[in-house]
């Protein structure tokens, strides 16, 4: 019994499951205020408050507010106000590591829509060759530091008030997902000072950006999110993991194939155990396309909860008993 | 004298065919009498090597032949163009010394034996075409030898780092090429349909292969290593359709000889994972001395074998571009052979083998002339050494002498493993 | 010995400029001997001047070696403090020509040492504050631990009054360990070496050849004579406190060290200097007691005896229940897992050694060197107390307590126990450190709601702004006396903000955080203010006025009058979100008619994390007969939250009421601060509308888009010719959003955006596979 619950999960369609999960999870945190749900301000995915009716709000909204209280009463006792908003945050985030980034960021689904609609139109994605990859891989920590610096800059009278929450100025998903209520209203630049013109106007270019990107490039906008940059930070501690067995890889490369982010270390990398990268969605396409036994699992709690097995490959890309001539 | 006997003097040809059946049946009637009872499905594939090699059948008329020199060469493009790919490597003596009149004598003596059989144009399934990757040297040189011989031979060009991203790139557009050439030459294209059923049925063809490598696992094992070896070779230049559906015969018979735990070998037999020089039938020599020598081949990690069975293609998005991208991909990351610079891949495989089959040793042959099978000996020695493996290094050719010293020096080994183990216990 | 070795990449020695800092004898010997001199100089200038006027002395000793060379050279290069200290640099030399006995083994205990600093020094300068700093003490002080170490050094050798009597010996060598440097040698060169120079060379006879194996530099003062003697011996950078993560030989000293200097200085501080003086120190335990005992005058020795009691109370009870956690002995644990706690003091004591050295310490430096040498110069401190970026030296303090957590967690790996035993050790062992946390967080707790005693000398935490929730016009007040009599008509109107305050730049509309205590209810508070111009509103002065207000549920409630500086305000609670309407009501007689004054306000309270909902109902306007007459806004369909603020350009509609019918063709006049001025008339229906005029055209640069303006409406109605009745409704407005977003230019921007980068990728993909296009597969 227990072999063939396995068995069934090893060999589930994952594009399937995913689909329908990612489904869930855009109506849940898109629309879920019109359901009277409200998960807290600490979310560790773009549930972007801007948009009125959604179930929650990004963790990184808060994150600046607090940052941008005056120093001395940052450092004082106002300070625990940060301390408890990432203490929610991380309990958030650690049920499901960087799983919320591949299965319930609305954003990301969203991205996910724009591929299938290209993939639909026969055009062929867009890659990064190495050495693009690895210059641009540092933009979402720069990112990152704007989240982090420029409150504090502000709280210490360096930058006014114009600056508030400077990062969701630039956000794309500021400016896209209250799309999907009917807002437009975000769809502004605002003059009222020459701050808030340019950092409308960035907000503006990265939303376009952002389309164009996510039609061609799988996955675009995750290489450089910021929130991708703080789960790096605290992955350790989740309760799932993503980890590879080196010593049944083969280094075949088809994990890297089919990885959104093109991160090249879930293939080559045979020494490490916990494979979880900093670009990782944890999509999983990559355990779903891994055709040796065990070699990636995506664990719960250390135990294996869903494994590469050759049988699941088989099942996934489609290998079947062909129906050829034979002459008996 | 009236009666004179009428002697007719056989042509070269002819008598190429006599050795070569002679060859081929001493081996076939090795494995079919020589050991415990074989599995009924061998049958198949021993009838095929019988009809092939001693009545010069020829399988695939009215298809276009396409010869390869090596795996790399996806097979899937091949069965994509409506073509047949046939795996040129020879492992007759015959063939060895006719190819020694065209290649230096401390040469590859697979090379030799591939190229005497193309000089001798005695061949039954003669290749339209014969594309040759650029692995290794002997290899490499063989090719313009071979078009001197009339044939049309295409070079395809093979990275020998496969760590940079300048290789994937590379060999990608060398694939690229090779498979514009051949589509102009079949006078056919890639289209998504017939690419993804090509893919889809060499990837069936691997897992069958899987699926009768997992029964060797098990302590009673069901089937030589020597018919495994002969199961792999016939993929060579079977129809894969008949070759599938011998094998989905051999996987049914072998799981029902699991159940009733049909061991082909004593009870005692060390458990030997090969590794080396690939063994092309007939050139089973080192395989059957070993298993002569009561101890059984349960793994091989070799380029005719299992690496050509052992890594499948994934492919992300099913556009023709992508698919072909991705079978250049795997083809080349996946490749443990060793002209790469470095081989860590292939130590770690072999490692893995040992121990999910759990082997007691290694043994692994080398060629006399195959200059890279010679030079990786000492990092893999080390590196078994290092991870507390035995292993043998044997080298030799495709002459029938010697027989006595390699079966001395392989029967030591095998009773050193015996010991070791009964220690262990 | 070796001449010369290929140094690594991370040798100090190897570096140009640090390896002639710390390497080379005469620069060494130069710095020794400039610093003895000023020592000594200091030592003979505190006995000559042994008063107040000696700034030179204490800023020496305590402005530059105590505490900040120290407490930054310690988590940094390590113990070089001791590498140039005069009394090493002596001691050198007169142990050449001394006796070379071996010390008394009673003497040769560190706790000497540590109990000179922690009671000697520490516990009378808490007791009697201003005795260690006075000149002459210091002097006296520092001229006697130099003779006693001078007749020490004579005596015994290897330079035992460093390791056992010299009170911050083994204090340094403790706090070493978090240093990034660590002196050890080229082990493959010692392989083949039968002379170690190394060794000989040490004037404190440590072996540096085994530095690297045994983890640790013993007692090694960074003299660096081993370094000169042979190349072999490097000076590395490593990460910081790299030396703990791995084994080493123990020292139950060092433990203690950490313990009773985290107790004797930041928490001391934290109770003598802090929470003394804040409003309710009186009742801290430690005045208690001292007052209990009639000692009220030494409470700062009281608060220093609690805190080390503390202090010891709780790393001994964390590490006792640790030990009984991870199962193993109390000893081992407590040498193993205490050494986590080094960086609590060290790096704390930094931030506030150099947040002082930024506000005074600099300028005594300078002033007391200009009195040492004759010079004169004139410094102003580098920064003032109150500056914001100050706060970062806090920063260091959590720095240090994150760093003290990530060291228990490292020292934890070197003891085998199981994963569960482990974690609970570690909450266990790390109660020193909440106990260091929570002592912080009090204190600013403390200082927040109670609030410091005025004519202090000011606290490490912030001083806490009193925020009650609708302060906001903040700054001096500037009382002004109403010299202006108001006239009996005039009518009276509300007003948010004071009238008699100054505006500073807090009074634009900046939203109340909802700090304050949550107990208390909000309040708004509000003066009744007369005048025409909107921009000079006087205090209405106290005369009888009925007030009373309607809260969000239209219920009638009473308003609250305060006095207080001579000014009346009145207050209101605003509990929930909605829209308040506050009346004021005043009747007099003039001339034989009778004027009814009615001020009303309607005040729409928006706060976030309150659960009210915007519905229908909350647009419901008011009805009420308390007032004859009466004027309510009739909303619109656009304002759909609590947070709505009227802009430029919208249009408001009013109905007049009196008696609770509609009034129709009653006067309203409008009035706008920057002196706009208009007359409407309601219609049959009582209905008047207009728009808010736009009349705010700064320079684009100097535009703020949360510029307030007031509008002031009036409406008066006389039923007959002896009755008045006027009405005052006051309004806020700011610059229309649709006057500085453009959609057009963010549209017009967006598809440039989209046609650019379409064109770039399809470009860069053109290119990519143009080199082999004739590969190229169409789909």
């Amino acid at each position: 019994m227990k072999s063939k619950i396995k068995d069934l999960i090893n060999n589930m369609n994952l594009a399937k499951v995913r689909f329908w999960t990612q489904l869930v999870t855009f109506v849940l945190f898109v629309y879920g205020g019109y359901f009277a749900i409200d998960l807290g301000s600490e979310l560790p995915i773009f549930a972007c408050p801007y948009n009125g009716e959604s179930a929650g709000a990004c963790y990184l909204i808060p994150l600046q507010h607090q940052l941008s209280m005056p120093a001395k009463v940052l450092l004082g006792g106002a300070g625990i106000s940060v301390i408890v908003g990432l203490l929610t945050f991380l309990f958030w985030f650690i049920f499901l590591n960087k799983a919320w980034c591949g299965y319930a960021c609305p954003i990301g689904t969203f991205q996910d829509w724009l591929t299938w609609l290209r993939k639909s139109m026969g055009i062929r994605y867009s890659t990064y060759t190495q050495n693009q990859f690895e210059k641009l891989s540092k933009i979402k920590y720069i990112l990152l530091a704007i989240v982090l610096l420029v409150p504090l800059l502000m709280g210490v009278g360096a930058l006014d008030s114009d600056w508030s929450a400077a990062f969701c100025k630039i956000c794309p998903a500021r400016i896209i997902s209250p799309m999907f209520s009917g807002d437009l209203s975000q769809w502004a630049i605002d003059f009222s000072s020459i701050t808030a013109m340019v950092l409308t106007s960035i907000g503006m270019i990265f939303a376009g950006l952002f389309l164009a990107g996510s039609f061609v490039k799988k996955r675009f906008f995750c290489f450089f999110c910021p929130m991708s940059a703080l789960h790096y930070i605290f992955s350790s501690f989740a309760f799932v993991q993503l980890k590879k067995d080196g010593s049944k890889c083969t280094r075949c490369g088809d994990c890297y194939s089919v990885c959104d982010m093109q991160i090249k270390d879930i293939a080559d990398d045979v020494t490490s155990t916990n494979i979880l990268r900093d670009d990782c969605i944890m999509c999983l396409k990559c355990v779903a396309a891994c055709p040796e036994d065990d070699a990636l699992h995506f664990d719960i709690f250390n135990v294996k909860a869903f494994s590469s097995t050759k049988e699941g490959f088989e099942k996934r890309m489609g290998i079947e008993k062909p129906k050829g001539d034979r002459d008996e | 004298m009236s009666n004179l006997i009428k002697r007719e003097i056989e042509s070269p040809n002819e008598r190429q065919n006599r050795h070569k059946a002679m060859e081929a049946i001493k081996v076939l009637n090795d494995l079919r009498e020589g050991f415990k009872v074989p599995p009924q499905s061998m049958e198949y594939f021993y009838n095929l090597f019988e009809e092939v090699y001693c009545h010069q059948k020829a399988l695939h008329k009215g298809k276009v032949k396409v010869g390869t020199m090596c795996i790399q060469i996806p097979s899937e493009i091949i069965y994509a163009l409506d073509g047949v790919p046939i795996r040129l490597c020879n492992g007759f003596y015959t063939d060895d010394e006719i190819g020694s009149d065209f290649l230096p004598q401390k040469a590859c003596p697979l090379v030799k034996a591939s190229v005497g059989h193309l000089a001798s144009q005695n061949i039954t399934d003669k290749p339209d075409m014969i594309y040759s990757p650029t692995t290794c040297d002997q290899k490499t040189k063989a090719g313009s030898t071979i078009e001197g011989f009339g044939y049309d031979v295409v070079d395809v060009n093979f990275p020998r780092t496969k760590e940079s991203e300048i290789s994937r790139e590379f060999f990608r557009r060398s694939i690229r090429e090779f498979s514009a050439d051949l589509s102009s030459k079949m006078g056919k294209k890639l289209s998504k349909k017939n690419l993804k059923a090509a893919i889809s049925k060499i990837g069936y063809a691997q897992s069958l292969y899987h699926r009768l490598s997992e029964f060797r696992k098990s302590s009673a094992v069901p089937i030589l290593g020597n018919d495994m070896f002969l199961v792999t070779n016939a993929f060579f230049f079977d129809k894969i359709d008949n070759w599938i559906g011998a094998c989905e015969k051999l996987v049914s018979e072998l799981e029902q000889r699991v159940k009733d735990e049909v061991h082909v070998a004593g009870k005692v037999s060390p458990r030997i994972v090969y590794t080396g020089s690939p063994p092309i039938f007939p050139n089973y020599k080192i395989p059957l001395i070993i298993e002569e020598s009561d101890a059984i081949i349960v793994a091989d990690e070799t380029c005719s074998s299992n690496r050509m069975f052992n890594d499948r293609v994934a492919v992300d998005e099913w556009f023709v571009n992508d698919m072909v991208d991705s079978l250049a991909d795997k083809y080349l990351k996946a490749c443990t052979c060793p002209v790469f610079t470095k081989n860590d891949d292939r130590i770690r495989r072999i490692i893995e083998l040992v121990r999910s089959y759990s082997a007691d040793g290694v043994i692994y042959q080398a060629f006399a002339g195959c200059t890279v099978y010679e030079l990786e000996q000492r990092s893999v020695l080390e590196a078994m050494e290092k991870a507390g493996i035995s292993i043998l290094y044997i080298e030799s050719d495709y002459s029938p002498s010697q027989h006595g010293q390699l079966s001395t020096r392989v029967e030591a080994f095998v009773e050193s493993l015996k010991i070791k183990n009964r220690k262990r216990s | 010995m070796i001449d010369f070795i290929k140094r690594d990449k991370n040798d100090l020695f190897d570096k140009p400029l640090l390896g002639f800092l710390f390497k080379n004898r005469t620069f060494l010997m130069a710095l020794r001997v400039v610093v003895a001199s000023l020592f000594f100089y200091a030592i003979y200038f505190g006995f000559a001047h042994p008063g107040k006027e000696n700034l030179f002395t204490g800023a020496l000793f305590w402005g530059i070696f105590w505490a900040l060379f120290m407490v930054a050279t310690l988590p940094s290069f390590g113990r070089i403090f001791c590498g140039i200290c005069p009394h090493g640099f002596f001691g050198k030399y007169i142990t050449k020509f001394g006796l070379k006995k071996t010390m008394p083994k009673w003497m040769q205990n560190r706790y000497i040492g540590i109990i000179l600093l922690v009671i000697g020094w520490w516990g009378i300068y808490y007791t009697f504050p201003s005795f260690w700093k006075s000149p002459l003490a210091t002097a006296a002080m520092f001229g006697g631990m130099t003779l006693l170490a001078f007749v020490l050094y004579y005596l015994y050798k290897d330079m035992s009054y460093c390791r056992y009597v010299c009170p911050i010996g083994t204090l340094t060598r403790a706090y070493d360990k978090l240093s990034f440097t660590k002196l050890e040698t080229y082990t493959d060169a010692c392989k083949e070496c039968r002379t170690f120079e190394c060794a000989t060379a040490c004037s404190y006879n440590l072996k540096p050849f085994s530095f690297a194996k045994k983890n640790q530099t013993d007692d090694c003062t960074l003299c660096m004579e081993c370094a000169n003697a042979c190349e072999a011996v490097k000076f590395t950078i490593t990460k910081p406190s790299e030396q703990l993560f791995s084994k080493f030989k123990t020292l139950n000293a060092e433990v203690w060290t950490y313990i009773l200097i985290l107790g004797s200085i930041p928490i001391s501080m934290s109770f003598a200097h802090g929470l003394n003086r804040t409003n309710i120190a009186d009742s801290m335990i430690w005045n208690r007691t001292a007052e209990y005992l009639g000692m009220s005058e030494y409470s700062g020795g009281f608060a220093f005896g609690y805190a080390l009691l503390m202090t010891i109370f709780f790393s001994m009870l964390g590490l006792f229940l640790a030990s009984k956690a991870l199962k193993r002995d109390y000893s081992s644990t407590f040498s193993t897992l205490g050494y986590g706690y080094a960086p609590l003091f060290i790096l704390g004591s930094l931030g506030h050694t150099l947040s002082g050295f930024f506000t005074h310490e600099y300028q005594e430096i300078v002033n007391g060197f200009a009195q040492a040498f004759g010079f004169v110069v004139e410094v102003a401190p580098l920064a003032h107390r109150g500056d914001g970026w100050l706060g970062y030296f806090g920063l260091l303090k959590w720095i240090g307590v994150i760093w003290a957590f990530i060291l228990i967690y490292k020292r934890l790996k070197l003891i085998e126990a199981s994963r569960v035993r482990k974690v609970f050790g570690y909450i266990f062992a790390s109660f020193l450190i909440f106990f260091f946390i929570g002592v912080n967080v009090y204190s600013g707790y403390v200082f927040k709601t109670y609030g410091a005693k005025q004519g202090g000398h000011g606290s490490h935490s912030s001083k806490s702004t009193s925020k009650s929730a609708a302060n906001y016009a903040k700054g001096r007040v500037t009382a002004e006396k109403q010299t202006v009599q108001m006239n009996d008509d005039a009518p009276i109107y509300f007003s948010l903000s004071n009238p008699t305050q100054t505006a500073t730049k807090y009074s634009m509309g900046m939203m109340s955080h909802g700090t304050g205590d949550k107990k208390t209810i909000p309040s708004q508070k509000m003066w009744l203010v007369y005048g025409d111009e909107v921009n000079n509103q006087k205090l209405v002065p106290p005369m009888k006025i009925e007030t009373f207000y309607f809260d969000t549920k239209q219920k009638l409630k009473e308003i609250k009058l305060e006095q207080s500086r001579g000014t009346s305000s009145y207050s209101f609670e605003v509990p929930s979100n909605g829209y308040y309407n506050i009346f004021a009501k005043n009747e007099i007689h003039q001339n034989g008619k009778v004027i009814h004054k009615v001020a009303k306000l309607e005040y729409l309270n928006g706060r976030h994390g309150i659960e009210d909902v915007y519905t229908q109902e909350v647009k419901k306007p008011l009805h009420t007969d308390k007032t004859k007459i009466d004027l309510t806004r009739i909303k619109s369909e656009k304002e759909d939250s609590f947070f709505y603020r009227h802009a430029m350009g919208d249009e408001l509609a009013f109905e007049a009421l009196f008696d609770n019918k509609p009034l129709a063709n009653a006067k309203l006049t409008l009035t706008t601060q920057s002196g706009w001025s208009k007359r409407i008339t309601t219609d049959a229906e009582g209905i008047a509308k207009f728009h808010i005029i736009r009349d705010y055209f700064p320079e684009w640069g100097e535009f703020d888009k949360r510029h307030k303006e007031e509008m002031l409406i009036s409406l008066i109605h006389m039923p007959s010719a002896n009755e008045q009745y006027i009405l005052t409704y006051p309004l806020s407005f700011y610059p229309n959003v649709s006057d500085y977003e453009s959609y057009g230019y963010a549209l017009l921007l967006m598809t440039l955006t989209l046609l650019i980068s379409g064109f770039i990728v399809y470009r860069f993909r053109r290119n990519r596979t143009r080199p082999f296009s004739e590969l190229k597969y169409e789909e």
